[in-house]
Formats: structure tokens, C-alpha cells, sequence
């Protein structure tokens, strides 16, 4: 699971009041993600952990057109594990590290090396949202 | 309201200690006390059935006083609305199941009891014995009976620890449907996290006879609040490396479902960790199924 620290910059919401569309700042990457049933402990100003799945985002090189991802930042590749079928690439971004699960398909063909640079592509909708962790006695 | 504020010397395994509680519970939720044996747990259910004498405090319910030390009340336990549940169903042996539910009550109306044994799925059983019953099905007795008296407050006692996963699975899902239908208060101690999110309105943690922390299963077990739709409290049976990937089985009630981890989650996970397994709403592959069967593994409640 990756994890980034994020202050959330903007709620918009539904008619209903129950879908809500939330901008937000990761150590100066703007993302956006959408949710159900906002929680009071989330509001604007929030420091929030953004939570992503390995397998639920892409990643991309020489990207041109237009593309329904909300989400796309700036990564280099850091260290590359192979199986024989996937590939668990470590990134490091503005935001911190994060890891993306790729088939070897996809590496080959993207002729992707350490040090490269790719853009990450993360759907609004495959972002969790939870409080900073707290430390407590139990 | 059921208000109770009571402290007690008690001895524990490892000395004496102070039982020291102040809680308050909402009429009609479900409120579970979480903790270790010997905390004090079962000791403050009997002091609201008036089992046991607090040696000082006050037991307030629905506005009745119940205890009060600093006046001399103390109601003995037939004078308490209550209902108790006990992991040892605590069935007369000698009676049948009706003969059992018809002794509980103050004033006999048998009419009760046979509305009571359809409800809780007994009927075909009101005249068996319990020697002859499975431990759920007496168990399902002994909440019947308890909740034949119309409690003010009903308090199970780890009522389920004893019976195996899928009866106790049906028995949470009864006691859900009993406590609802009749407006309890319930009180329930369990040690398992599952069947606290499950069955709890709110939970209160208690440790070394003092409560800890109180507040919804959530807000208790995982200290941070996610943004979740779907989410359930289970524990990782294995983990196994597929390729450059892992796979971990946890239990989510009866069924086994398979998780992909990723290397850094395999390294902090271990099987028996207790984990909280959660999707987005987005997420889910919903499918109709085939025309509605009866499900063949399916067995009956009794």
C-alpha cells in the first residue's frame, strides 16, 4: 500500500451531498480524489494520508494527448524487481516513494531502466483517505 | 440512560486490584466491554445483576436506582429487570426447552413463551431436553430465556466463545435481530474483535479494572478514521510470495477471501496479525446471480 502525507486545499460536493470531489496538496503535487460520505474529521485544512494500491495505478513515458486520469505526476525509477510475469518498481516522487506493480510485458516494451523518468497515473477513485496515524497506548 | 459508576477491591492473578468504572450506555444500543480475563470484566456484570455488592458507587437504569452507597440502596437481584447470558448456557437439565422459558417468567403467560420459541426458531424443539440439544441450539435457549423477561438491561457474558465459527456467525446475527426487535440495552463482553464490530454500537476497553477507552469499534480498534466503504476486521491465516508479489488468505466469516499484498506490506504482516481488509465503493464487481436457489451448502439454523 503506498501512502503519501497530503493537506486537503478543496471540497466540492454533489447535489445530494453524498459523492465529494477533494483537491489536495502532497508536498506540492495536486491530486484530487473522490469519496463517499465525508467524515467530519475531514475538512479543508485537514492533514490527511492519502492510501493507493500497488496494483490499482500506471505509470508512463513521453505521454502526449489527453488522458481521463485526474491524477498524473513526475517519478524516476529507483529499483526495478522482476518475477516472471510482473515487476514491482520502486518510484520516487515529490510526495515521497511509492511502488507500482507492472507486468514484465510492460517494462520491456516501455524499455523502463533506473533513472528514468515516468508520469504516474493514479485514477481519483482509487484514493483512500485516513487521519495521520496516532500514537496511542493501546 | 443506564448510568453505572462502581469501584471494588478485587484479586487478580497477578494481586489485588481496584475495579474502578464509570460508564454510561445509550437504552437500546449494544455496548461491549474488550479485554483480557481477570480485568474485572464478568465482576461488573454480576454487580448489575446484583450478583456481586460494589463497595461503593451507584447503578442507575432508566432513571431506577438499582445501587446507591452513599444511601444504602441495593436491590436485590430479583427486583433487577435483567437478562444474562452466560458462555455456559446454564439450563436446567430436568426441564424441557419450554418448561425452561415458562420458569423464567414472573407472571406464566405460556402464550409468550410459544411466541418466543417461533421468533428465536425453537418450536420444533420446545420439548426437548437440553442434554439433547447442540450448544447452539441450547444457547439460542438460554437468550430466549433471558430476553423473556423483558430486561431493562441484557447481559451476555461471552455468550459465544465456546461454539464454533458458523454457529457462532447465526447466534451473532439472532442477538442482532432479538435486540432490535425488543429495543434492548444490551451489555456484552467478548474478547473477539470481529464480533465486537459486528455487534457493537460502541465498545469500551477496559484493563487492569479501569476503562480505557470508549467510543465505536472504529474509533477504538483502529485510531485513525478511514475513508471506506467497505471494510471488515479479520486475520491473515497465511502469506505466500506469487511471482514478485504476495497473496494472504484472511478469514472473512465463513469464507476465505485472497488479498494481493506488495512488499512492503508483506514485510510488516505476519499470519494471526489482526488487519482491518478495506475497498473504495468504486471498487466491486457486482453481478446477478442465477435464478435465487437454495444454496446447497446452506444448512438450516437447527
Amino acid at each position: 500500500m503506498n501512502c503519501f502525507s497530503a493537506i486537503i486545499t478543496g471540497i466540492e460536493t454533489d447535489e445530494s451531498g453524498s459523492l465529494f470531489l477533494l483537491e489536495l496538496d502532497a508536498s506540492g503535487l495536486q491530486l484530487s480524489m473522490l469519496l463517499f460520505d465525508l467524515k467530519p474529521a475531514f475538512t479543508e485544512g485537514s492533514s490527511v494520508n492519502l492510501l493507493f494500491k500497488e496494483t490499482g495505478m500506471a505509470i508512463a513515458r513521453n505521454l502526449t494527448g489527453e488522458i481521463s486520469f485526474s491524477n498524473q505526476f513526475s517519478a524516476t525509477v529507483t529499483a526495478i524487481r522482476s518475477g516472471n510475469i510482473l515487476a514491482d518498481i520502486t518510484l520516487a516522487s515529490p510526495a515521497g516513494e511509492c511502488t507500482v506493480i507492472v507486468t514484465i510485458r510492460s517494462v520491456q516494451r516501455m524499455k523502463l531502466d533506473i533513472g528514468d523518468s515516468v508520469t504516474v497515473l493514479l485514477h481519483a477513485s482509487q484514493i483512500s483517505l485516513e487521519t495521520p496515524r496516532m500514537i496511542t497506548e493501546n | 440512560m443506564i448510568r453505572i459508576t462502581v469501584e471494588k477491591k478485587l484479586s487478580g492473578a497477578e494481586g489485588p486490584f481496584t475495579l474502578s468504572i464509570d460508564l454510561q450506555m445509550k437504552p437500546q444500543s449494544i455496548l461491549t466491554l474488550y479485554g483480557k480475563s481477570g480485568t474485572g470484566k464478568t465482576t461488573l456484570l454480576r454487580m448489575l445483576a446484583g450478583l456481586v455488592k460494589p463497595d461503593s458507587g451507584r447503578i442507575e437504569v432508566n432513571g431506577e436506582i438499582w445501587f446507591d452507597s452513599s444511601n444504602g440502596v441495593c436491590l436485590p437481584p430479583q427486583k433487577r429487570r435483567v437478562g444474562m447470558v452466560f458462555q455456559d448456557y446454564a439450563l436446567f437439565p430436568t426441564m424441557t426447552v419450554r418448561q425452561n422459558l415458562l420458569f423464567a417468567q414472573e407472571k406464566k403467560e405460556p402464550r409468550k413463551v410459544e411466541e418466543m420459541l417461533e421468533l428465536t426458531g425453537l418450536l420444533a424443539l420446545r420439548d426437548r431436553y437440553p442434554g439433547t440439544l447442540s450448544g447452539g441450539q441450547q444457547q439460542r435457549v438460554a437468550l430466549a430465556r433471558a430476553i423473556l423477561r423483558a430486561p431493562d438491561i441484557l447481559l451476555l457474558d461471552e455468550p459465544l466463545s465456546a461454539l464454533d465459527q458458523k454457529t457462532r456467525g447465526q447466534l451473532q446475527d439472532e442477538i442482532l435481530k432479538v435486540h432490535h426487535r425488543f429495543g434492548l440495552s444490551t451489555l456484552l463482553v467478548s474478547h473477539d474483535k470481529q464480533e465486537v464490530f459486528k455487534l457493537s454500537d460502541s465498545v469500551a476497553v477496559i484493563k487492569n479494572g479501569c476503562i480505557t477507552r470508549t467510543g465505536t469499534p472504529h474509533d477504538v480498534f483502529l485510531d485513525r478514521i478511514t475513508s471506506n466503504k467497505f471494510s471488515f476486521v479479520s486475520t491473515i491465516l497465511s502469506i505466500r510470495k506469487v511471482d514478485c508479489i504476495y497473496l494472504a488468505v484472511i478469514g472473512a466469516g465463513n469464507e476465505l477471501v485472497e488479498v494481493v499484498l506488495c512488499e512492503r506490506d508483506a514485510a510488516n504482516l505476519k499470519p494471526g496479525d489482526e488487519v482491518l481488509v478495506a475497498s473504495k465503493a468504486f471498487n466491486p464487481i457486482v453481478m446477478k446471480l442465477k435464478e435465487a436457489t437454495e444454496p446447497e451448502d446452506e444448512i438450516p439454523p437447527i
